[in-house]
């Protein structure tokens, strides 16, 4: 079975970019909830995988095509690679926004801005605009004429928001710990609180008996 | 041997077609169907099936339950 340099390169191509998607499939799969296994990309890689095995039909000489048949079936191949890089990045960047979202949620404002003010500083506005980013290489993608440049950029948005979620994640337990600090230094200044207004009913009632027996 | 072999069944999987009212086309070049999964269906046989933990317990996030769970997490704005 002999291919020319052109399929080679195509077939380079899909090898590298497979490997990408195998990476963020089994990211995918940890960062669910209930690490559920995202069905549209394997669909996808079915697919791929179909249109490989129609080329080592016809190089194997099982089908009879012309060359054009080889080229547009590695085309295709790729482009259903590309089509689940697409499908898991936008997967995980809602899981990871998800994932964010749950970390903070419930942490006080000043905790935030006390403890860890890259958060209003930074990461939100990050995941915030990069958000409006993603729709638009996911609207200008073209499965017909892929563009692994774009796709390279959504991949280096999803690294950064997750490594940003890492740091989260980091902090999470400082963040906890000031929350608990300051329930319990409220909780304190309440009790005191409470004893000076005991302790000014207790000074009015002796005063009150005072100038009741006297006066 | 083996070449022939995959071509009769190749050519027998066409003429089935034909015979089923298909329009004739070349086994290799009919695309797959897309994944349509039964959760239920899938949870119901689990004790037959020897494939994935995740699929036989129903772990699967199809399309359409993403593009839910997408609208829902876009719609809530980051604390």
């Amino acid at each position: 079975m002999e291919f020319s340099d052109a399929e080679i390169k195509k077939l380079e191509e899909i090898t590298t970019l497979y490997a990408t998607v195998k990476k963020w499939m089994l990211y995918a799969e940890e960062i669910h909830p209930e690490k559920k296994t995202f069905i549209q990309p394997i669909n996808e890689i079915k697919n791929a995988f179909d249109h490989l095995m129609r080329v080592f039909a016809s190089k194997l000489e099982l089908k009879s095509a012309d060359a054009s048949y080889i080229t547009i079936n590695l085309d295709k191949a790729f482009a259903h690679i590309y089509r689940a890089a697409y499908d898991l990045l936008d997967y995980i960047s809602i899981y990871l926004r998800k994932k964010i979202s749950d970390e903070i949620n419930g942490i006080s404002p000043e905790a935030l801005t006390t403890i860890f003010p890259e958060y209003y500083k930074e990461i939100k506005p990050y995941v915030e605009s990069k958000l409006s980013e993603i729709s638009n290489l996911r609207a200008n993608k073209d499965i017909g004429d892929p563009n692994t440049d774009d796709l390279q950029k959504y991949v280096e948005i999803i690294e950064t928001i997750k490594s940003l979620l890492d740091k989260i994640l980091e902090i999470k337990p400082s963040l906890i710990d000031y929350e608990v600090k300051k329930k319990k230094e409220v909780r304190q200044s309440k009790f005191f609180e409470i004893l000076i207004y005991i302790a000014i009913a207790i000074v009015s009632g002796v005063i009150g008996a005072i100038s009741y027996a006297y006066f | 041997m083996k070449k022939g072999l995959v071509m009769v069944v190749a050519a027998l999987a066409v003429v089935a077609m034909e015979k089923g009212g298909e329009k004739k086309k070349d086994i290799w070049d009919i695309d797959l169907g897309d994944i349509k999964v039964d959760k239920e269906l899938t949870k119901g046989v689990a004790g037959k099936y020897r494939g994935s933990v995740r699929l036989a317990l129903g772990l699967i996030c199809t399309k359409e339950e993403f593009e839910e769970e997408k609208r829902r997490v876009l719609n809530r704005p980051l604390p």
